[in-house]
């Protein structure tokens, strides 16, 4: 949890605005809710109890006979069924979850983080793959996905929020890349080249050698030391960019995320933030629990919390 | 093999690492003087437009900028690569004229607010932003070579080959002091 003057004002204040603004919309949608939930056990009972009891009622001596008697590749193929029949039943089943998912987000999430700035939601919306690649914090990816995306400006700074998933598909199935909270916003000083500030990785430090044609530049703080590795293609830049202030503020914010992987880019006069989170963030609510259920909510209202702490601790506000 | 071969192969290959790690070291403190360099050049281009619009405002000002134009005179006959020390004696002493001159701006509000002075301001802020970088880039350097001249077995080959210590790059003398509070309140 995020604590200064500042936020616990954010949080105090927050009440009034939760009962002027969202409580109205989320009361209207706990009826939403209701018929999504019904939806949801009927289809759970049709397709997760009654289709797999016919399934089996209808083909079951067939699968037993090829599974006691067929050869290797005939149970192979007959799991591999058996598993895409599962996945498709489990989406059938998740649709209305997922629908509602949407709707409320669609319904909220934007008048809720206007409460911070402004700001425009726009669910479909990802962060272009130039601007991910260009950053040199993820290489090795060819799976992209984006789950929630919002574009505006936080105290004058223009800046985009977004939560990103990246991963590497190859032959055995796929590896996680990144998965987490990309902020990208113009830097307030100019600059012409790259510097790239990855967590310190231990004694794998020379896996980021490897991976980036750029120069390891060493900083005289050795607590910045510890806790980053930082690349640039110009060691004067990065010292520019990178001034003792800049980068207590940073430990700061490394800080404040505990063990979370914090990343920066600095690139095309932009700098990009990347904070790995396991979690589905900007989650507003649940289908299996009331619409106007607090707890989700204060939990969005953190995870917005720490989002901005980020810009306010690097004093990224301040031209 | 005799192993007085093998042994005599490990002397020279460590010679040759420690060798090659010195001179790129070495090479590293060229580097980053001739980024100071780059970085004081733009500083001595500013300084006459800077003094030219303040000069129509400032003239109780005259002393403190003719002190400015002297000190950037004898900072351009001089070079840092060559004589580091004297450089940085001059360039310290050019940045405290350039911080009175900043407070004194303070004094003259339309001089504040001509467009020309802010845009020079800015110009000036950003290059001693930069010229404090390349002074982090440069000491960093000096530090690694010091180090490898001082230390056992590199400092041998370092006496071999004559390559002696760098000088630092000092910060200047009000750069370095404390704030202290009580000062502002008495």
């Amino acid at each position: 949890m995020v604590s200064s003057d500042y936020f616990a004002k954010l949080r105090s204040d927050f009440e009034e605005f939760y009962y002027q603004k969202l409580w109205l919309k989320l009361t209207t949608m706990e009826q939403d809710r209701l018929k999504y939930l019904h939806r949801f056990w009927i289809l759970f009972f049709l397709m997760g109890v009654l289709l797999p009891a016919l399934i089996i009622f209808i083909f079951g001596e067939w699968f037993y006979l090829i599974l006691t008697q067929g050869s290797p590749k005939e149970i192979e193929s007959l799991v591999k069924l058996c598993l895409l029949g599962a996945t498709m039943i489990i989406a059938v089943i998740g649709s209305p979850i997922v629908t509602y998912k949407l709707k409320i987000k669609d319904s909220i999430i934007e008048d809720f983080i206007n409460y911070f700035g402004s700001f425009r939601y726009s669910p479909l919306s990802c962060i272009h793959d130039d601007i991910i690649r260009n950053s040199l914090l993820f290489n090795s990816y060819n799976r992209h996905s984006s789950d929630d995306h919002f574009y505006g400006t936080y105290k004058n700074v223009t800046m985009t929020i977004s939560e990103e998933n990246l991963r590497y598909k190859h032959n055995k199935g796929e590896s996680k890349i990144f998965k987490g909270i990309i902020i990208l916003l113009d830097f307030p000083k100019s600059f012409q080249g790259q510097t790239v500030v990855f967590s310190d990785w231990g004694i794998f430090n020379f896996l980021h050698k490897i991976a980036i044609k750029l120069q390891h530049i060493s900083f005289e703080d050795p607590v910045f030391e510890k806790k980053f590795e930082v690349f640039s293609n110009d060691q004067i830049e990065a010292r520019f960019l990178l001034t003792t202030a800049f980068m207590e503020r940073m430990l700061k914010v490394k800080k404040v995320f505990g063990g979370k992987k914090i990343q920066f880019s600095f690139f095309d006069n932009k700098l990009l933030i990347a904070v790995s989170s396991a979690k589905d963030m900007f989650e507003p609510s649940s289908l299996f629990k009331s619409s106007t259920d607090r707890r989700p909510i204060n939990e969005v209202l953190e995870q917005f919390i720490s989002v901005f702490a980020v810009i306010e601790f690097l004093k990224l506000t301040q031209q | 093999m005799p192993i007085s071969l093998i042994f005599l192969l490990i002397v020279l290959a460590v010679f040759y690492f420690l060798y090659i790690s010195l001179i790129k070291k070495k090479n590293k403190v060229k580097e980053a003087s001739s980024g100071i360099e780059v970085q004081l050049k733009k500083r001595y281009d500013l300084i006459p437009n800077l003094l030219q619009t303040a000069s129509k405002f400032m003239e109780h000002e005259k002393f403190l900028m003719e002190e400015i134009t002297k000190l950037r005179t004898e900072a351009m006959n001089g070079s840092f690569s060559n004589n580091p020390e004297q450089a940085a004696k001059i360039e310290n002493a050019l940045s405290n004229k350039l911080k009175e001159f900043n407070i004194s701006v303070e004094n003259y509000p339309d001089l504040k607010s001509n467009q020309t002075m802010v845009q020079a301001m800015d110009s000036m802020k950003d290059v001693e932003e930069h010229i404090a970088a390349a002074r982090r880039f440069y000491n960093a350097a000096v530090n690694d070579l010091n180090n490898a001249v001082e230390i056992f077995p590199s400092s041998i080959i370092a006496g071999l080959l004559g390559i002696k210590q760098a000088v630092f790059f000092d910060a200047p003398e009000n750069e370095k002091q404390s704030i202290n509070a009580g000062d502002f309140f008495k």
